[in-house]
């Protein structure tokens, strides 16, 4: 490994690296064992999914089945479907509404600037250390005085509050490297705070907007423990929450199992595999969680 | 100049008053504050409120129950062995979350930087679980553990390490780090991500300065390459640490705890606390001590946020 990082790193000019041939192998080797190691659990899943429940416990996990079944997936899609749809009603205000207002507090916190905006921005950036977790306890009595638990506003609600550290975060950085004289120029010309907003930041910042939409997107279609706490019955839960169910339930159903997960996967794979750089361009430039 | 006209406007400003600048202010104010309402009611005040009821006797429903200071706290650390195991169990999985995609994530980073072929394939592999669901997750790796039709215990027998083979996740023994080697598959990925961005932010010439220099290759990462990638190490880190005190997802799916008591992690025992015993005073208690200790690892995370030295 050591060998084989430095080449880039010592920038050898081409004749030179030839004779490294059997290291430029050892490197390949250890990508490509260490890739299907990765992608073995998921590849055992997609296999499982399309065999009936006799060939699931009759075959290995890594043979392909003999006779390729979508029952599973027909008997899932027709059990999960309400709960998908949920997923969707809840992901997509979620997402736009923790943008939108996120990218408001971050053109306020970057550009406007205000007595204690450096401090408001500590706090709100900050507030990413508070595990979940750590609110539940009062969070559920809480949300229940208030008349939205259990229901789609509050778990909105919820997901809107929880993304706007990040978001804030992520957002303020970029709007921040704006050069000034763009901003200054649109000024001059009598651009009020919010013109100045929808005409100059928003359109310079189209690329990280993007990543901010998609990540949200994943991470709330993602979500298993706020919507665990929150919306739990099947007439509001999310498509996680109801596949949780599965596990006592059909616990011996293997292919019926991972149809249904794969499903309830599918949509952020979907926005995964097209905006891949999307998702760089986001971790990179404020690292964000995991 | 600039001290005599610092005190002229200083003056000014004072003698317009504050309501002008509120005024001229206002947008921004006005922006920031549907940000600041949500964050102050959906986080801010329920961890104070968790920090009161933890002193008080609560079912987690009705009104607060009767006030007992401490003695939550005391009853956690000195009298419940459960809790005990729960945060040593929560220690153990931050050491394995660090760990594992430290290293693996460091190494592939280093590999994928060697100008490889088919980097975007082999960074989509290892990238790839970051984007499922910790639910769908645990399916996946409940039936990789599966010890009679599961791929792990398949092919221990198929190599012949039968006697490898068993029910891993019915082990109390192995069900957690079983189930923490799924949640650092997950998470190999994100810290690949973080490490590979920061290798190619090294600018070459130094590292042609160094070999110049007649630096080695063994040298050239250990004294060039890995201290400038302090700041991917302290993101990678922070982070792994502070959402391993508030890890949950994984155990519940894959376990919910079990068996008995051995795979409990901090918030399991938190949400059973509050949502299956009523002890919501002793789930707050809970939560205020996963709080505490997620506030170290985030702390060294945020620092490095604001200060910005993560500039890719």
């Amino acid at each position: 490994m050591v060998a084989v990082a430095t080449q880039r790193l010592s920038a050898l000019p081409r004749a030179v690296r030839r004779p490294l041939r059997p290291t430029r192998f050892i490197l390949y080797l250890g990508l490509v064992v260490i890739s299907v190691l990765w992608l073995a659990p998921i590849g055992s899943q997609v296999i499982t999914a399309f065999k009936s429940q006799a060939e699931g416990f009759a075959t290995q996990a890594w043979q392909l089945p003999a006779r390729p079944t979508l029952e599973n997936f027909d008997r899932a899609w027709t059990k999960i479907q309400p709960q998908f749809i949920n997923t969707f009603i809840i992901t997509i205000p979620s997402t736009l509404l923790s943008v939108g207002i996120g990218a408001l507090a971050a053109y306020s916190i970057s550009r406007l600037r205000f007595v204690g905006s450096e401090l408001l921005y500590l706090a709100i950036v900050g507030s990413f250390v508070i595990p979940f977790a750590s609110i539940v306890p009062t969070l559920v009595n809480m949300l229940d005085q208030l008349g939205l638990y259990d229901t789609f506003a509050g778990i909105i609600l919820i997901h809107t509050a929880h993304g706007q550290m990040l978001m804030v975060f992520l957002l303020a950085r970029l709007f921040k490297s704006i050069p000034d004289e763009v901003v200054d120029a649109a000024r001059v010309d009598g651009c009020s705070a919010l013109g100045m907003l929808w005409r100059i930041i928003v359109p310079l910042s189209t690329p990280a907007l993007a990543a901010g939409v998609i990540l949200q997107f994943t991470w709330i279609w993602n979500d298993f423990f706020k919507a665990l706490i929150i919306v739990p019955t099947t007439a509001s839960a999310p498509v996680t929450v109801a596949l949780q169910g599965f596990t006592g339930q059909y616990a011996t159903e293997i292919g019926y199992r991972s149809a249904a997960s794969l499903i309830a996967a599918l949509p952020s794979l979907v926005v995964f595999v097209l905006f891949q750089r999307f998702f760089i361009r986001g971790i990179t430039s404020g690292a964000l969680k995991g | 100049m600039s001290a005599t006209a610092s005190v002229a406007s200083q003056r000014r400003r004072t003698a317009f008053g504050a309501w002008s600048s509120v005024t001229r202010r206002l947008p921004a104010y006005l922006l920031v504050l549907p940000t600041v309402l949500l964050i102050a009611t959906f986080v801010w005040y329920p961890l104070l409120r968790a920090g009161q009821v933890s002193l008080y006797q609560w079912d987690g429903v009705g009104a607060l129950g009767k006030f007992v200071g401490a003695s939550n706290y005391q009853h956690l650390f000195l009298e419940d062995p459960i809790f005990r195991n729960a945060l040593r169990n929560t220690l153990l999985w931050a050491a394995m979350y660090t760990a594992i995609p430290t290293v693996i994530g460091l190494a592939v980073a280093l590999l994928v930087d060697s100008e490889v072929r088919g980097e975007a394939l082999f960074k989509g592999a290892i990238f790839l679980p970051w984007a499922i669901s910790p639910v769908v997750v645990g399916f996946i790796w409940t039936q990789m553990y599966n010890p009679s039709s599961g791929l792990i215990d398949g092919v221990l027998r198929g190599i012949g390490l039968g006697g490898l083979a068993r029910a891993w996740l019915a082990d109390g023994s192995l069900a957690l780090p079983a189930i923490n080697v799924a949640a650092s598959w997950v998470r190999t990925g994100f810290a690949m991500i973080v490490f590979l961005a920061a290798l190619r932010g090294i600018p070459s010439d130094l590292i042609e300065a160094a070999r110049i220099d007649g630096a080695g290759l063994r040298q050239g990462i250990w004294y060039i390459v890995l201290p400038l990638l302090r700041p991917a190490f302290t993101v990678v880190i922070g982070t792994s640490l502070m959402l391993s005190m508030g890890a949950f997802d994984e155990v519940w799916v894959m376990t919910k705890g079990g068996p008995g008591f051995s795979s409990y992690l901090l918030a399991v025992y938190l949400y059973i606390s509050t949502f299956q015993t009523h002890q919501a005073g002793v789930g707050a208690a809970i939560g205020v001590v996963m709080f505490l200790l997620a506030a170290v690892g985030g702390f060294l995370y945020v620092r490095q946020m604001i200060r910005g030295e993560v500039t890719y």
